[in-house]
């Protein structure tokens, strides 16, 4: 990435999201599920959000959207739109936040489109509930959208119904619905999972596009670092409910601080890297209310030491790479 | 593997056509069936010991052929034969080979039955298929094949839920090794596994080969798992295979336009590229393209990939169904 492109990111945040905790709540002590998650969206840039299952990937984004629902609760931390608190707003004024200033975009398109209804009456729904065009106005803002999200004779795909669109054309139409408000930010969290390669090809394609031209803060919430390389401008790398690396997407791929950073990169098998045997991690991440001591990874960490049972590791190295490590791989000079 | 090695699957002009006969109404107005022909005139061979990755992408028939091998499907067209007797009436009729061609699926959860203990699951098929007889025989293989998997003997006593998703697939490859099969069908067997997790089963499965010499029939979308795994590798599109050959002359030079696209489109684990995505989607497969399947998303495409679908022919050490793949690749 060239100087020039880093432009927006030396803009001020969009949404800030700072030390926040998300619970589950049961008779006696809640069971911690995400911790003290920190991170900002700037305008025009894609943050990626990786980590294995449970790593808490999802939830952090749920709860910026204000979609958690008991027993889940976020007990603690702030989340900032354009400087205004949004994580005190009462549900009704965080339903109209989202979809006009926070849209979503979730794995199975299916969920997210009415069987039932066409295509065009959802997305002329949602532009007349969270813009002024209304009637021929609104229609022709649908058609708009579809033509942006690449869907060809958007005119005529108005009229259908969602089982007459393929998978990649429905992702491509919550796309467009997710734009329909004309939002500042845009979670999408595992959006390619369910498509073929080339058609992922295309989405992450159209996800990059999308964001420059409309100058739109995204999260990408993934499992798969190839995603994370090819759409995201920074990234943050999620094990355990915490933020263990944070970074550059390009810094963070080419010289990671964290050791499971590092090691869940070396075990994804890719072409032209042949090797008789993968790396691999031994064990399995600790599942919440069982965390070990100290630094969560140490069980299974090569380089651990005494010194990471004794507390959990805060994030140390470089403004723009951070890793809560204390043995960090890939040292800086800028190192403390 | 030597060229005078005897072929363990012999796959000949297999198809597999989906979707119901024309009926007396629809034939009376003239209707056409609408008619799926998921899988055409495939042919292949996996040699003893070796891994043949079947490649694809979803709708590509990669599945319905690892059913047909495995003796789950009758094949419309064509056989699937384990040592020269057909599959299908291998399966039928319980024919004592039924042991030596095993299958591993994606999901643990719908293979392994939640009610059994692990230990119940992998000595089913050693008690139905009569490999070892008597409680305690049984008993210990189960712990022997628990321990080859990676697991422990006491494992047996567990019921699926008590594992993780890991775990049970091990489980699941433990009973298709409690046959001693010479040949294991793997469909997408880690596709569901987080990737730490999947680096352990690929491991573990190249392990079990080096120590058995089973030979793997490999069902992936994942070229990065074929990559690792494969010592040949078939690319499917669209019911029929475009390019097959070994691993290593594929991946270092593609030469059907499929593949190459194919392997473009995985997302690099390095810096962002600018090539353009690939065109289009894949076409309805009840009403194919004329000529060659691929040719409405290539981009080297002209009027005689039209006209007939292109056979397979050998070029550069391995076989491929373009046209033009001289001129283009």
């Amino acid at each position: 990435m060239s100087v020039f492109t880093t432009q927006a990111a030396a803009g001020s945040p969009v949404l800030t999201v700072r030390g926040l905790d998300v619970v589950l709540k049961r008779r006696g002590a809640d069971l911690p599920i995400i911790r003290d998650v920190s991170y900002d969206l700037r305008a025009g840039e894609i943050l990626g959000i990786v980590g294995e299952s449970g790593a808490g990937k999802s939830m952090s984004g749920n709860a910026v959207a204000g979609l958690l629902r008991l027993p889940l609760s976020a007990s603690r931390g702030e989340v900032r739109l354009n400087g205004d608190r949004i994580d005190t707003l009462s549900p009704r004024r965080m339903a109209d936040i989202r979809g006009k200033r926070i849209a979503m975009v979730f794995q199975d398109p299916l969920t997210s489109l009415n069987p039932v209804f066409t295509i065009g009456a959802q997305l002329i729904e949602t532009i007349e509930r969270h813009t002024a065009a209304r009637g021929k106005a609104a229609k022709a803002q649908a058609v708009s959208l579809l033509e942006q999200v690449g869907i060809p004779a958007a005119t005529k795909r108005l009229s259908q119904y969602p089982h007459e669109f393929s998978g990649g054309m429905r992702q491509r139409v919550v796309i467009a619905l997710a734009l329909a408000g004309e939002p500042d930010i845009l979670f999408a969290d595992e959006p390619t999972t369910a498509l073929d390669v080339s058609i992922q090809a295309q989405i992450i394609a159209l996800f990059r596009r999308l964001c420059q031209e409309k100058g739109l803060a995204a999260a990408l919430v993934t499992h798969d670092m190839g995603v994370i390389a090819q759409a995201t401008d920074r990234m943050a790398v999620m094990y355990a409910g915490r933020i263990v690396e944070t970074g550059t997407t390009a810094q963070i791929l080419h010289r990671p601080r964290h050791p499971y950073t590092s090691a869940l990169m070396q075990s994804i098998p890719q072409i032209g890297k042949r090797q008789h045997r993968l790396p691999q991690l031994q064990g399995a991440m600790p599942r919440p209310g069982s965390l070990p001591q100290g630094c969560a990874f140490s069980p299974r960490c090569a380089l651990a030491t005494a010194g990471c049972l004794k507390a959990v590791p805060p994030m140390s190295g470089p403004e723009d790479h951070q890793a809560a490590c204390i043995h960090p791989l890939n040292r800086e000079a800028s190192d403390v | 593997m030597s060229e005078l090695a005897t072929p363990l699957i012999d796959v000949a002009d297999l198809g597999r056509t989906y979707g119901a006969e024309a009926g007396f109404l629809n034939r009376l107005l003239g209707r056409k069936p609408r008619q799926v022909r998921a899988v055409r005139g495939v042919d292949f061979q996996l040699m003893p010991g070796e891994t043949l990755a079947l490649v694809g992408e979803s709708g590509c028939g990669k599945s319905t052929i690892a059913r047909c091998v495995a003796g789950l499907e009758t094949p419309s067209d064509g056989v699937a034969s384990y040592r020269g007797q057909s599959m299908d009436v291998i399966a039928r009729r319980s024919l004592p080979e039924r042991r030596d061609v095993q299958m591993v699926f994606q999901d643990p959860n719908s293979s392994l039955n939640p009610r059994w203990r692990a230990g119940e699951s992998i000595a089913e098929p050693i008690r139905v298929l009569g490999i070892e007889s008597g409680r305690a025989k049984i008993a210990a293989r189960v712990a022997e094949l628990l321990t080859q998997v990676g697991l422990s003997p006491e494992d047996a006593e567990k019921y699926p839920h008590e594992f993780s998703g890991g775990q049970r697939q091990r489980i699941a490859i433990a009973r298709a090794l409690s046959t001693r099969p010479r040949v294991i069908i793997c469909d997408e067997p880690t596709s569901a596994l987080d990737v730490s997790v999947q680096a352990q089963i690929l491991n573990m499965m190249k392990d079990l080969q080096d120590q058995f010499g089973m030979s793997y029939l490999f069902i992936t979308h994942d070229l990065g798992v074929v990559d690792h795994i494969a010592d040949r590798v078939a690319v499917m599109y669209l019911g029929r295979i475009v390019e097959i050959g070994p691993r290593d002359r594929i991946f270092e030079r593609p030469r059907h336009p499929y593949t190459r696209m194919l392997m473009e489109a995985v997302p690099a684990l390095g810096p962002m590229t600018d090539a353009p995505p690939p065109l289009g989607e894949l076409p309805d497969p009840a009403n194919p393209p004329s000529g060659c399947p691929f040719r409405t998303r290539c981009r080297h495409a002209e009027a005689q990939c039209a006209q007939n679908v292109p056979a397979l022919r050998s070029l550069d050490g391995r076989q491929v169904a373009c046209l033009r793949a001289e001129e283009i690749a």
